[in-house]
């Protein structure tokens, strides 16, 4: 099946200035995926360059087995957060309807009425794979560390039902391909619906009409993660979204992460919190300029790949199979 | 004299009549574009326009071309120039603003002084003289009304998408670029056809003062619209008749009225909430309902 990023010898440059040199990189859709480094390592330009916000100069990227660009209806990319004008007076079912506008022609008059619509269809959208249901990764986490993981396998469940339903009516425009996603936008249902059932699955439902201004930098975060779905991604890059969040936000948000990845969609994001790896990621990639490691969280979190990735020491506890940082910041 | 002679009186004047519709018409462009200005913190954009479209009207009167095509030519042309400048270089918006549109303003006070007869004719169009709107202005102002209402029926979501995460817009596929610049030219040509009302700095007051009002009371981006037209609208009227009546200068009236209208905004709302918790009980901006 044609993985969900493929990157071959790809080199980025700012001016004359090589920040990424010959990356290779491949995932697989349905993967949680984290990208790790020293600040200033091109954690960051990877993601642009994913997304085609930055053209290699060597090298190629294929998403979904295209050009970024022109998948980029498929693709959802959470800058860092002051990026973004937060005192537009929005409410957030406003922020995550716009998901819905890439699949409109903005030229069109009143085109955003037809946003209701089923977006089209991308061969090569990834099914979802059989391998982690949204609550095995927890599953592995001790109690104590799982605020509000109990609603996960409710809204797992609620998923399910729509994209059964989705199946029996949305195969005539298939591909050939197996693609459960998507499906749950057509049927007559309003940009508003679609909007509040992505606020739902990131458990925002009843902030759905504050301005966005008021919600906390954790509600934010997963507003725009409701319109990563309202947009129906099948990658969705996060840049540093853990920054700023306390302990529990981080947590509720790596729970929707991981049942966005059991639905098939594929995530990305860049963090400085080693300790979180094991527990929720697929795959690790770490990048100092190049690829310096790339690999399992467990194969990760060994003394020398650390300090190669790192470029200096970081010492590391084990105890009772789990690995726990201790210098790293 | 009773009420109705009062409010009718005016309007005996052809020249009053065309003040009441084309400055209303300005005040519901100026609304709408002006809120977006505001939000984006390019209240200084107006005033920029408006000298740059000054070394347009230069050039206009000295080509023997219709000012309006002239001032127009340079609005838009600082439009592109600053999404250019934008998008190729890492200079702030305020930044390249400021070249820009001292460099036209400069190349109008240049040809000026080739045609130094003509000062007398510029002076006016930079102050703004409402009651010399004209028919063919008020034509112009109701072309840039409707050329806009069109566009923002089209693409009012997909503007406030570009102007609220330019990155997510981007990123997902948005003509980020093409947008930007749509929104600086209905900005632009908002400007050109309101200089020869109200003038280079009354037509920053009528885009950014009622907007500015309006957030005070609204943070819902479709009433803020809404409210920032009404506020315009008020503010031109009450601003017109009490110029008629004083004979006091009618684009510094309206101006002050709006300006009025924002102190009193400002001393009657309730105090924001401070915290979001209590942002869910009370506060003028979070009453829950559903549009």
């Amino acid at each position: 099946m044609t993985p969900c990023i493929e990157v071959k010898g790809v080199t980025v440059a700012y001016e004359d200035r090589p920040v990424l040199e010959d990356i290779n990189w491949t995932v697989p859709c349905g993967t949680l995926a984290a990208v790790i480094g020293p600040n200033g390592g091109g954690k960051s330009t990877l993601l642009r360059t994913l997304v085609g916000r930055l053209k290699p100069i060597q090298g190629q990227v294929r998403i979904l087995g295209q050009d970024p660009v022109r998948v980029r209806r498929r693709i959802s990319y959470l800058p860092q957060n002051e990026e973004i004008e937060w005192r537009f007076p929005l409410r957030a079912v406003d922020v995550v309807m716009q998901g819905q506008l890439p699949h409109t022609p903005w030229w069109l008059p009143f085109g955003w009425l037809r946003a209701r619509r089923a977006p089209g269809e991308i061969p090569g959208a990834g099914a979802p794979t059989a391998r982690n249901g949204a609550g095995d990764c927890g599953d592995r986490r001790p109690d104590a560390h799982e605020p509000g993981h109990g609603h996960a396998h409710g809204h797992a469940h609620r998923y399910g039902d729509a994209h059964r339903h989705g199946h029996a009516h949305g195969h005539a425009h298939a591909h050939g391909h197996a693609h459960g996603h998507g499906h749950a936008h057509g049927n007559g249902r309003s940009p508003f619906d679609i909007a509040m059932e992505a606020l739902r699955r990131v458990r925002l439902e009843e902030h759905a009409l504050r301005p966005i201004g008021d919600l906390s930098g954790g509600q934010r975060q997963r507003v725009l993660l409701a319109r990563a779905l309202s947009q129906d991604a099948q990658l969705i890059l996060l840049d540093e979204p853990a920054t700023a969040l306390d302990a529990t936000a981080q947590h509720d948000l790596l729970d929707i992460l991981q049942e966005l990845r059991a639905e098939g969609r594929t995530v990305v994001m860049t963090t400085h919190d080693l300790n979180c790896l094991t527990d929720c990621f697929d795959t690790v990639i770490g990048i100092r300029r190049r690829v310096v490691f790339s690999g399992t969280p467990e194969e990760t979190l060994v003394p020398a790949t650390l300090t190669a990735v790192f470029g200096q020491h970081v010492p590391i506890l084990t105890a009772e199979g789990r690995v726990t940082i201790i210098g790293h910041d | 004299m009773d009420m109705i002679e009062f409010l009718t009186e005016p309007f005996q004047y052809g020249f009053m009549v065309r003040a009441f519709v084309g400055v209303s018409l300005i005040a519901v462009l100026s609304g709408v574009i002006g809120t977006f200005i505001m939000l984006k913190g390019l209240a200084f954009i107006g005033d920029a326009i408006a000298h740059a479209a000054f070394g347009g009207l230069v050039a206009a009167l000295l080509l023997g071309i219709p000012l309006h095509v002239g001032a127009l030519a340079f609005g838009l042309g600082t439009a592109g120039l600053l999404t250019v400048l934008g998008r190729k270089t890492r200079l702030r918006a305020d930044t390249s603003l400021a070249i820009l549109f001292t460099g036209a303003f400069a190349l109008g006070v240049l040809g000026l002084s080739v045609r130094p007869n003509f000062a007398g004719d510029l002076s006016a169009l930079l102050v703004g003289s409402v009651l010399a709107i004209g028919t063919t202005d008020i034509y112009w102002i109701l072309g840039a009304a409707a050329l806009t209402a069109l566009i923002m029926a089209a693409a009012y979501r997909h503007l406030v998408f570009v102007s609220f995460d330019p990155v997510g817009a981007e990123s997902a596929g948005l003509p980020v670029a093409a947008l930007q610049l749509l929104l600086l030219s209905l900005v632009a040509l908002t400007v050109v056809v309101a200089l020869q009302a109200v003038g280079a700095i009354l037509v920053v007051a009528l885009l950014i003062t009622p907007a500015a009002t309006a957030s005070l009371y609204s943070r819902r981006m479709e009433r803020l619209i809404g409210l920032a037209v009404l506020l315009g609208l008020t503010a031109t009227w009450i601003g017109l008749y009490t110029s008629y009546y004083l004979s006091t200068p009618p684009g510094a009236t309206v101006v002050t009225v709006a300006t009025l209208q924002f102190a009193l905004g400002l001393l009657l709302r309730r105090r924001r909430p401070k915290t979001a918790a209590t942002a869910e009980m009370e506060g003028p901006g979070v009453r829950r309902s559903v549009a």
